[in-house]
């Protein structure tokens, strides 16, 4: 019983890390250019599966290919922002169309190259083994990787408070013309922060994925509905609500897992639960100041 | 008053049509319903009938579901990402009817695009607060709930599992619309004129307008006094039971129905891609959009690239939306009637 609920902590704050760093971008995205990118949760998959490509043709140069599956994976944010989202900006449609289609072609692309079967890329794993806490052994990659995105948030929180770039996406997240009006190239900054959200996005996968497995192409969808479930629990627009928000889903996830009879079943589906459930009660979110739009 | 004028508007209807099909437009539909109507007697080739014939018949199934999606979306405003959901509950309603209750064909299928407007009715409401990227992502979450939950073993006994229904799961066979494919057909294609023509008419009367301007405009129209609740929840209502319509007829295409093939993201993927083709807002687009990439799908399939089928999809619905965000129905509509200027040497 009490290892069960160390299990339920454990995964649910592992749980609750992944998800930060991943709606973490994405709420940034929507905040800042009420752009939803559906092809956010592709990000997370496409860079565990250029590690896993990078390994067959390079498996001793670990961090060569981490750096180079983060850095592709952000330069394809990037594109889709220039190529893909700027052009058809200003209907909500066609952002909505051309980030699934995009997401739909980069699931397909991997499933011609992967298939669908699992594989895992534990190669990757830079804190090899697990480490025994009163009876529950826990991975030590994920403890790494619990302490890492701490850090990474509150990093991002300094940059998104002091640095220059931080003000200006928080100056065009308010009012993208008053922004522009002060000097800040709007267009600029939405660039540089649907770089930066794919950048966490591949970071996320990068150090997580390694201890997990890569479940198939199609997995990038459930990260996706989860970031949805965070972003509108904690707030669309609200980033400290996406860091809530991602804990508290990371919870609900792994207490379903653990004490629902049934339970891995069941976890898949409790982010779509929590969104019904949001939407119904309290659509705001927690901490959204906007309203839905 | 009222009676007069219903009158007039029956008497009326074959002037209206005689005027329509003098169009450009009009007289285009009348000719290509004319090469559809012949073309199945063009052969009496088994393999044509069977099997070439055929991928009409489902071009045309997917014709109602894009048309139905077209009528959500681009008339009433509502994305649905999701479509999925509501083309898989009347495929799954009408199979476990037919295969385990012995209904007869002809009842299966509009008590499966009931139950599929139940269903419209049940996303709509909650998905009535949502808007735009919102609503796409609620209909997709929705969609991926039915899945998962039609996947789960654990329900597998009254869900039938990841198998689903097949032709003899159940007592009584699960058959096609007819076993001869002709009659296959002409029942699908029939059944596709009086759906366009219903929704075709729905968009152009006042009821249609009023979708309209709730697209365009939600505030202003609520601020006009119109109940948007009440429209928008039609508006899912009839789309729904064209979906409806479409799944049983996939379901009866394919004789069976199981989780991925009915309620995976690409039939949603699909009903979006074959109307955004045609064009959002243009109905009969979604035909062109349907025909095009089912026979699209058909000719890869034949050249041996069946695994880059979706992608190819996926890569143009990226370049429709990117270049041709209305769609390429109008604009070839516009050559083709130049052209046809050309020829005629006006």
């Amino acid at each position: 019983m009490f290892q069960e609920i160390i299990n339920m902590l454990f995964n649910g704050t592992l749980n609750g890390a992944v998800l930060s760093l991943i709606a973490l971008g994405y709420s940034l995205v929507y905040g800042v250019g009420h752009i939803m990118n559906l092809a956010h949760g592709a990000y997370f998959m496409l860079t565990g599966y250029l590690l896993l490509w990078a390994y067959h043709f390079f498996p001793g140069q670990i961090l060569i290919n981490v750096i180079f599956a983060v850095v592709i994976t952000t330069i394809i944010g990037g594109l889709t922002y220039i190529l893909l989202i700027k052009p058809v900006k200003d209907s909500a449609v066609g952002v909505v169309l051309i980030t699934f289609a995009l997401a739909f072609a980069l699931e397909q692309y991997v499933l011609i190259i992967s298939g669908t079967t699992s594989a895992t890329i534990s190669g990757y794993v830079i804190f090899k083994g697990t480490t025994d806490f009163l009876g529950y052994s826990m991975l030590n990659q994920y403890v790494f990787y619990i302490i890492i995105s701490l850090i990474i948030v509150s990093l991002f929180a300094l940059f998104i408070n002091k640095s220059k770039l931080g003000k200006s996406i928080r100056a065009v997240s308010q009012d993208s013309e008053a922004a522009t009006l002060m000097g800040i190239n709007s267009d600029r900054v939405l660039f540089y922060t649907v770089l930066i959200s794919a950048f966490l996005a591949a970071i996320a996968a990068s150090l997580y994925l390694p201890g997990a497995a890569l479940n198939g192409p199609a997995m990038g969808w459930e990260y996706l509905t989860s970031s949805f479930a965070v972003v509108i629990l904690g707030g669309m627009g609200s980033l400290v609500g996406s860091i809530v928000g991602a804990y508290i889903v990371g919870y609900i996830t792994s207490f379903t897992n653990v004490f629902v009879p049934n339970g891995p079943a069941w976890a898949h589906i409790v982010p779509i639960i929590v969104i019904l459930l949001v939407l119904i009660i309290r659509p705001q979110g927690l901490f959204g100041k906007k309203e839905l739009q | 008053m009222k009676k007069g004028l219903v009158k007039e508007k029956i008497r009326n209807i074959p002037t209206y049509l005689k005027s329509w099909a003098k169009t450009f437009s009009g007289s285009l539909t009348v000719f290509l319903l004319i090469i559809l109507t012949l073309f199945p007697f063009l052969s009496q080739n088994e393999s044509f009938i069977n099997y070439f014939l055929r991928h009409f018949t489902l071009a045309m199934i997917f014709s109602i579901f894009a048309a139905s999606w077209d009528f959500l979306t681009g008339i009433s405003g509502q994305i649905s990402f999701g479509h999925a959901i509501f083309f898989g509950i009347a495929g799954y309603l009408c199979a476990y009817l037919i295969a385990f209750q012995g209904f007869p064909i002809w009842l299966a299928i509009p008590a499966g695009a009931l139950g599929a407007v139940g269903f419209g009715l049940i996303i709509g409401i909650p998905c009535l607060r949502l808007r735009g990227p919102y609503l796409a992502l609620g209909t997709l979450a929705f969609s991926l709930i039915l899945l998962k939950l039609f996947l789960l073993g654990s329900l597998s006994n009254i869900l039938f599992g990841s198998e689903g229904i097949s032709y003899n799961t159940g007592p009584y066979p699960l058959t096609r619309l007819s076993s001869n494919a002709l009659i296959e057909y002409f029942i699908v294609f029939i059944t596709l004129i009086i759906s366009f023509i219903i929704i075709f008419q729905i968009v152009k009367s006042k009821f249609g307008t009023i979708l309209k301007s709730i697209r365009d405009d939600e505030t202003g129209a609520d601020a006009s006094g119109i109940n948007t609740t009440r429209y928008k929840v039609y508006a899912f209502m009839i789309s729904s039971f064209f979906a409806g319509i479409a799944g049983c007829f996939y379901a009866l295409y394919n004789t069976s129905v199981n989780p991925v093939g009915n309620f995976g993201t690409v039939i949603s993927f699909f009903a979006i891609l074959m109307a955004s083709l045609g064009g959002l807002t243009t109905i009969s687009g979604s035909s062109l959009g349907a025909f095009f990439f089912i026979f699209l799908e058909y000719i890869l399939i034949e050249m041996g690239v069946d695994a880059y089928v979706q992608l190819i999809f996926a890569i143009i619905l990226i370049l429709v939306v990117r270049f041709a965000e209305h769609g390429i129905l109008r604009p070839i509509i516009e050559h083709l009637k130049d052209f046809w200027d050309v020829l005629l040497g006006r």
